[in-house]
């Protein structure tokens, strides 16, 4: 941190220098794009003089101006820039794209592309998107962006806010993650700093994927990092918020009078004996007994009403005629919603992009450091683990108070108390350094041939620590330990270290022949990974204040593991266009990877695409060009690979084709802790690369001066020979190994609608998207599938909701009842259920009409798992100083299920009733939403049928913001160029019928859910120039 | 430039080859002694502990009043979908895979004494046989699988193999496993199966299969090795008792009773029956019910139905004039008590017994049978989660000369000798009246129902009680009712909390009803839904599911 400051100091000392003033005089300038290629015609305005100007075909311009005049560059397709005119005579000016338009510059696989001649499937986000929203993870803030991207799993909790990218849906049974790249080289886009995104690329389709061949097939994310640009002033910019988190919903839980009423309900119900006497109900309602017979509700206990949130960002850029730079630093602090205070989020970045171009007049170097210090704070039970604070919110009683009378926890059996765990349950801190840097070199060998080489590594250090504290629970009446958890105390250290390396080398060529104009990529990369992990631990530490392995007294152990990999891969592209207007492409890969056997281990990765962009023929130019200004039919084939198994992180994966031995726990031999060895899981040397083929069609179109833009696509994806386990029967006896036996097939649909305009001082941007993707299971090997919860079934969405249907509760009127007054059913029920069922248990429907309802014969598909009909709104508004974004997201169908202690009550010890479970079955109240209780029996509530699948879709308002900037002039003088103030709010608003007690974006959960947070925040950002 | 070529040409061939860090490949495994032990140990993982234990929830002994996987077993409300049945499965052929892995590769050792290469097969032998024995019992008929098994074996979609074919394989590895098997180890390799562990298991499997002459034999040459004997701290009225807590564990050095076990090391591999049995804040996991209270005979020799010494005028006078192993499995007045508040009139904790406790107040251990466990429990740990680490007793002396007097009364040839160097042994550890063949007949008692007793009796939650109810065919015995204590005798304070217990006829509480069990169909459990789908050549269904 001192080191990160001494040389902020030092930059802003030989950045900031003294401006002199003088008369009018001539001043030039050269106006680029992005891709700093010249742009020509932009005009030039001094707004003093109102004299104007138009820049040449090299994008260099004339004008007359004194100091402090101010100069706006307008034109088409881009954002306005300024120049105010200072000492200097020679100025150069870098346009940036506008969001929807077509001038636009795209990165794309090793190089960059104008959007008017990509012809795969592929879309940008600009930091925009990002901008002063309470963005922890990049990925969350990704979420309807871009049609077809899709965010799943995420979490509320500090620190693990990320969720999981998916391009198209899922369209394997294995890793669906997308690639993602940041500034060329593989890495976690969810701890870089936002403010450090100058653009995110998503390449979807084959044309734009297939160059990264073997890892394409979910798709790729290119992240780009700001630069600093080449005659430019230093400028400095901060920014920062401070926001508020909240939660949205928590399970509203009963109080323990109606609790114990509802527990003796539920017993007698199936003919047990009531717990609870009136005495004692009475002594809850009274309060007499706040030991043993209190009234607490652990949700309200446990999660605060809000929790701070913090992010401060300061960057430096600029640069001279050769050289350039930028530099950040940012902090994020996120506190969690827990008492104890434990749960927190801490995240430095910093990076340092250095680049001098023409050495030599010959050579461009770039070099660009990252460096993350991120800390997770949480306790030491994992959060949303069955004994962690969240989920035994749910299972402790309410008759148990926090706090003894006494003042000591408060213990009342079958759960510990989840304020405590939270609290004085120890905790698990992981740190996480890790740098990345990348150096390169591009030596321009011809005027139109250069080659580059790019050596990139990413080395990470973390470390965990576990510190599990003895919880220990006094009696009221005796002082005495009635419970302790967590003894012998332990500490237990574990370090990971990891090291990505990635070499890359390309050639690029490119020629001009009168309209022929072709490009020609050509490269070879090879990647390596290295991870070790030591851990250590020790028992019994003397105190219960100090974390430290050193004073831990009994049971020392220690382990480790370690894995590798490499990737080898030749690479290329040729690109061929005729005046612009016919466009073709062909990609391809030929990637080597470690993970399979010497025969296996190679395969290509080609595709091919084209591009017609029919608004430039004159024919139609002529009929339509005034409101036609573009228009592009796209069509893109090829294949992808995927290299990952089903198995994550564990040998399996990294050397499937091995049978390997490894070390296995086992029971205590000679008394000691006793190490076995032996193989668990079956290998297959011929396991190969997973492949998906990709058909896209596309269509880009811009109106009426490109205020009204559209795109659209429709890909069908078919992924062959899936790397999955076949469902074998279990006298196997190891987990099957990963095969070659799947095929999904999967398609969509995806749309983009823009528009942009002023209505006289009021200018204004619309953006919608729609998307949706459906896959099928094709093919599966020739196993049966295993009929569970969750199904893969040929025919049917992957991973679909499989259970019974239902025909509502039963009633009276549905039985008859035997001479001694037992419930006869007149409708058909499981054998195991007999003589137990009565009105107000849920009625199954038997399928196959054969009396029984039975588990292999009576269930069905019940719904997809995947949600459907993605849409978003992007509202952009802007008045004078003012300006305003409104970002709405939704899902129009999907399922989610709700398992276990999040739903269901009193069917085992640990589920108590909500709010919503007054509406049982009760024979006073036979319209009832929920089933009669029936006490540690899970007839109603254990099996899934579609009484149970809840409605997932919804509509939320994302993010709005209101930003005010100030006026240049008032604010001029202090030498800022920009003071804006904004307040913005994430998440504010949610429509849904989902239930209430959890989030429809985490459709499924048994309970152990941290609560999704709404966040308002107030920020500043000032920039000095 | 120049660099980046030499870089490019210095990428080697072999760049992809990329070998494991952390494991061995399968191959290059199979060499030393070393690796054969730890194969060996890792063998040793499935083999059964506190489950053993908790499977006597299956039968009449205890219950944990809601429901489980095992009791909704014990009372014939369940089917192929069963949780437990598919575990089972899947951990027992999980177990045989290990074993068949070690088989096929053990004799590529070559740094390795005879002995030891004796030892370490004898032990992978004994353990299929054991995991074998499992899935016959439960199951019958199973695919019998001797070999590691690849994806594309036929045997993997393979049929079932007949119970007498497994049966054939159980006892030759045990007949391999006995020869080969060194009669002790040192205490670095404590818990290893020895000799007379093998024979025992052979004993126990006899008896489960009917083979009266192999049990009688096999359990003598137990009893031959002169290395075992009654466990006994010199105090008839806690020696058996002793045996179940930390004072019998085998590596305590003082119990030569135990032949085969579960080791449980303290941090290192813990249980948690101690606290199961009397949690301070819940209902007990084990109640004993009242047909196991009335099976223990009065001090006269005489069940509780015919002894003039039996009397039920209160709760401490059921536990006057038994049996005196009943005191020592059930926890009676005056015994040690970690359950804290019993069902005493003030709300306070006892360390002591007093009895049985209803009010659901979290003070203390509620029952709800009003009896509950002593056996099995170390009172210093039920205070806190999982830190009992007592031996789990798999097979031990007891059951052997138990073994041997059933074998010998089936085949016909029981003499009182037999009997006073088998059951009176057991009755003579804790002061019980010696079994008399000539006083069972003079009461008008049946022998055999004498012998299943005193076996019910010395083996009662050690996990036998179903298996032994399976292989009697006395399968109606689970259908009956599981009751609990007279409700009268709970003191009029503790009335209120027992109003909606329902009670027979007689008053005694009923805890579990409407069970059921049906022949031939209860006497094996139906193959799992998951198996019969993964292989449908499994099928036909036991009989009856």
């Amino acid at each position: 941190m001192r080191k990160i400051l001494f040389a902020f100091t030092l930059f802003f000392t030989l950045i900031v220098h003294a401006q002199d003033k003088s008369t009018q005089k001539q001043i030039t300038g050269k106006i680029t794009d992005e891709s700093n290629q010249p742009v020509e015609g932009a005009t030039v305005l001094n707004k003093k003089t109102k004299v104007t100007t138009v820049a040449d075909n090299t994008g260099v311009f004339r004008i007359a101006a004194s100091v402090a005049d101010e100069l706006l560059i307008t034109s088409v397709g881009y954002s306005d820039a300024r120049i105010t005119v200072s000492g200097q005579t020679d100025y150069s000016v870098q346009l940036v794209a506008n969001n929807v338009s077509l001038n636009e510059v795209v990165v794309v696989g090793y190089g960059t592309q104008k959007r008017t001649s990509v012809t795969g499937a592929v879309s940008k986000v600009t930091a925009k998107v990002l901008e002063n929203r309470p963005v922890t993870a990049v990925s969350t803030g990704l979420e309807g962006a871009v049609p077809g991207l899709t965010t799943t799993g995420a979490k509320g909790q500090p620190g693990l806010t990320h969720s999981e990218i998916r391009i198209r849906g899922v369209s394997t049974t294995n890793n669906a993650n997308a690639l993602v790249l940041i500034d060329g080289v593989p890495g976690d886009m969810n701890w870089i700093n936002p403010d450090d995104i100058a653009s995110v690329s998503v390449l979807k389709d084959a044309a734009a994927a297939a160059i990264y061949g073997s890892r394409a097939s979910n798709g790729v994310i290119l992240v780009t990092t700001k630069n600093g640009r080449l005659n430019d002033k230093p400028a400095i910019t901060y920014s920062g918020y401070y926001g508020i988190q909240k939660p949205i919903n928590l399970p509203k839980m009963l109080g323990s009078v109606e609790y114990m009423q509802m527990l003796n309900e539920a017993q007698s119900n199936v003919g047990l004996p009531k717990t609870y006497t009136d005495a004692q109900i009475e002594t809850a309602r009274t309060g007499a007994d706040p030991d043993y017979f209190a009234n607490t509700s652990w949700p309200k206990a446990l999660i605060k009403s809000s929790a701070p949130q913090s992010n401060h960002n300061i960057s430096v850029s600029g640069g001279s005629k050769d050289f350039n730079y930028y530099f950040s630093y940012g902090r994020l602090n996120q506190k969690g919603l827990l008492t104890g205070d434990l749960y927190n989020f801490d995240k430095n970045n910093a990076r340092l992009k250095l680049n001098a171009v023409k050495l030599l007049d010959l050579i461009d170097v770039e070099t660009n450091f990252g460096y993350l210090d991120r800390q997770i704070d949480q306790s030491a039970q994992d959060l949303a683990g069955d004994a962690g604070p969240i989920y035994t919110a749910l299972t402790a009683s309410p008759l148990t108070p926090v706090r003894f009378t006494t003042g000591t926890w408060g213990y009342g059996g079958g759960s510990s108390n989840p304020v405590t765990i939270a609290t004085d349950g120890g905790f698990n801190k992981f740190t996480s350094r890790e740098l990345t840097g990348n150096i390169s070199a591009t030596i321009h060998i011809l005027k139109n041939l250069s080659f580059r080489s790019q050596y990139g590594i990413q080395s990470v250090n973390q470390h965990r620590k576990i510190f599990s504290r003895t919880q220990i629970y006094y009696s009221p009446q005796t002082g005495l330990p009635i419970y302790t958890a967590g003894s012998p105390n332990s500490v237990r250290d574990i370090d990971y270290v990891s090291k990505l390396q990635n070499f890359t080398n390309q050639f690029d060529y490119s020629v001009k022949l009168r309209d022929h104009h072709i490009k020609v990529l050509a490269g070879y990369q090879q990647e390596t990974f290295l991870y070790e992990s030591f851990s250590a631990s020790r028992t019994n530490l003397v105190s219960d204040d100090v974390p430290v392995q050193n004073i831990g007294t009994a049971n020392q152990t220690n382990g480790g593991d370690a894995y590798q990999y490499a990737l080898q891969s030749l690479f290329g592209r040729v690109n061929y266009d005729y005046k612009e207007k016919y466009l073709f492409e062909f990609n391809m890969r030929y990637d080597g990877s470690s993970r399979y056997l010497q025969d296996q281990r190679w395969a290509i990765f080609p595709s091919v695409s084209a591009g017609w962009r029919f608004a430039s023929e004159k024919f139609i130019n002529k009929a339509i060009g005034k409101w036609l200004n573009e228009g592009k039919l796209r069509a893109s084939y090829g294949l992808l690979g995927n290299q990952y198994g089903a198995d994550g992180p564990a040998f399996s994966e990294w050397y499937p084709y091995l049978g390997v031995i490894t070390s296995v726990g086992t029971m205590p031999i000679g008394g000691v802790l006793t190490t076995g060895m032996a193989q668990t899981i079956l290998s297959n040397p011929n396991l190969r690369w997973e492949r998906s083929k990709m058909l896209n069609i596309g269509i880009d179109l811009a109106f009426l001066k490109n205020r009204l833009t559209f795109t659209g696509d429709w890909f069908n994806k078919k992924t062959i020979d899936i790397q999955l386990k076949q469902q074998l029967p279990d006298v196997l006896g190891l987990t099957v190994p990963d095969q070659n036996v799947g095929t999904i097939s999967s398609k969509g649909i995806e749309l983009a609608l823009g528009w942009k305009d002023n209505i006289g001082p009021v200018s204004y941007g619309i953006t919608a998207m729609y998307f949706n993707t459906i896959n099928k299971v094709i093919y599966l090997g020739n196993s049966t599938p295993v009929q569970a919860d969750r199904i893969q079934w040929v025919g049917y969405p992957l991973d679909a909701f499989y259970g019974y249907l239902t025909d509502g509760l039963a009633q009276e009127a549905d039985f008859t009842k035997d001479p001694s007054g037992k419930y006869l059913p007149k409708f058909p029920i499981f054998t195991a259920d007999a003589g137990r069922v009565a009105p107000g248990d849920i009625k199954y429907r038997d399928l196959n009409k054969d009396g029984v309802i039975t588990a292999d014969k009576d269930r069905q598909v019940l719904g997809d798992a995947f949600p459907h009909h993605n849409y978003s709104f992007r509202l952009e508004a802007s008045y004078k100083n003012f300006d305003l974004n409104i970002f709405l997201q939704g899902v129009a169908q999907a399922n989610g299920y709700i398992s276990g202690i999040g739903l269901h009550a009193l069917d085992r010890d640990a589920a108590f009733p909500q709010e919503i479970h007054r509406d049982r079955w009760t024979p006073d109240n036979t319209d009832a939403w929920y089933p009669r209780f029936t006490y540690k029996e899970t007839r109603n509530s254990g099996r899934l049928s579609d009484y149970w699948l809840q409605n997932a879709a919804y509509l939320r308002l994302k993010n709005i913001q209101l930003g005010y900037s100030l006026p240049r002039k008032w604010i001029s003088r202090l030498k800022m160029e920009q003071l804006k103030f904004f307040v913005s709010g994430d998440n504010l608003f949610t429509k849904t019928k989902f239930y209430y007690a959890f989030d429809p974006e985490v459709a499924t959960t048994s309970g152990g859910f941290y609560p999704q947070v709404k966040t308002f925040t107030f920020g500043v950002t000032v920039k000095f120039k | 430039m120049l660099v980046l070529l030499t870089l490019l040409a210095g990428c080697k061939k072999n760049f992809l080859d990329r070998l494991p860090l952390d494991s061995i490949v399968d191959e290059s495994y199979w060499k030393t002694e070393e690796q054969l032990k730890l194969a060996v140990n890792g063998c040793y993982n499935n083999l059964k502990g506190k489950n053993v234990v908790d499977m006597e929830n299956m039968g009449d002994n205890t219950i944990y009043p809601p429901s489980s996987d095992y009791q909704s077993i014990g009372a014939g409300k369940f089917d192929f979908t069963n949780g437990s049945i598919n575990t089972e499965w899947v951990n027992l052929y999980a177990a045989i895979r290990r074993c068949n892995h070690f088989l096929e590769n053990y004799q590529k050792a070559t740094d390795i004494t005879p002995a030891k290469l004796n030892q370490y097969v004898g032990e992978v032998k004994f353990l299929r046989a054991f995991m074998y024995a499992y899935l016959v019992f439960f199951f019958g008929d199973v695919p019998l699988i001797t070999n590691t098994l690849d994806i594309n074996d036929e045997q993997v979609f393979g049929p079932r193999a007949k119970k007498d074919d497994v049966l054939a394989l159980i006892m030759n590895d045990l007949d391999s496993a006995i020869i080969k098997l060194p009669a002790t180890y040192g205490t670095a390799d404590l818990g290893r199966v020895t000799k007379g562990g093998a024979l025992a298991w052979k004993s126990r499997v006899a008896l489960f299969f009917g083979k009266w002459d192999v049990a009688a034999t096999t359990a003598k040459s137990v009893m031959d090795l002169n290395l075992y004997k009654l466990y006994s701290n010199g105090n008839m009225a806690t020696s058996y008792y002793d045996l179940f807590t930390y004072k019998g564990r085998v590596a305590a050095g003082a119990n030569k009773e135990t032949i085969l076990f579960r080791p449980y090391v303290q941090d290192v591999s813990m249980h948690n029956m101690s606290r199961e049995c009397q949690v301070p804040d819940q209902t007990s996991r084990f109640c004993p019910t009242k047909s196991l209270v009335d099976a223990y005979l009065c001090t006269d020799g005489l069940p509780v139905d015919k002894s003039p010494l039996y009397s039920e005028a209160s709760y401490a006078d059921i536990f006057k004039n038994r049996d005196p192993r009943m005191k020592q499995t059930i926890l009676s007045p005056g015994g040690t008590w970690g359950g804290q508040d019993d069902g005493d009139a003030d709300a306070s904790p006892n360390s002591s017994f007093n009895s049985p406790k209803w009010d659901a107040d979290k003070k203390g251990c509620l029952t709800g049978t009003g009896y509950y466990f002593t056996k099995y429990v170390e009172v210093s740990v039920v205070g806190a989660v999982s830190r009992d680490y007592n031996d789990i007793h798999l097979v031990r002396y007891a059951e052997i000369l138990l073994n041997y007097a059933e074998a010998k009364l089936e085949l016909g040839t029981l003499t009182q000798t037999d009997i006073d160097n088998t059951i009176n042994l057991l009755r003579d550890r804790v002061g019980m009246k010696r079994m008399s063949i000539a006083d069972i007949a003079a009461n008008g008692l049946d022998l055999k129902t004498e012998i299943h007793r005193e076996r019910r009796v010395e083996l009662a939650l050690e996990g036998q009680r179903y298996f032994d109810i399976l292989r009697w065919k006395e399968g109606p015995l689970l259908a009956q009712d599981i009751k609990g204590m007279k409700k009268s005798l709970i003191e009029p304070y503790n009335q209120q909390y027992v109003a909606t217990v329902p009670v027979d006829a007689q008053g005694y509480i009923v805890v579990n009803t409407t069970r059921i069990f049906t022949a031939p169909k209860n006497y094996l459990w139906p193959l799992p839904l998951t198996q019969t789908q993964k292989n449908p050549n499994l099928l036909p269904q036991n009989q009856g599911w």
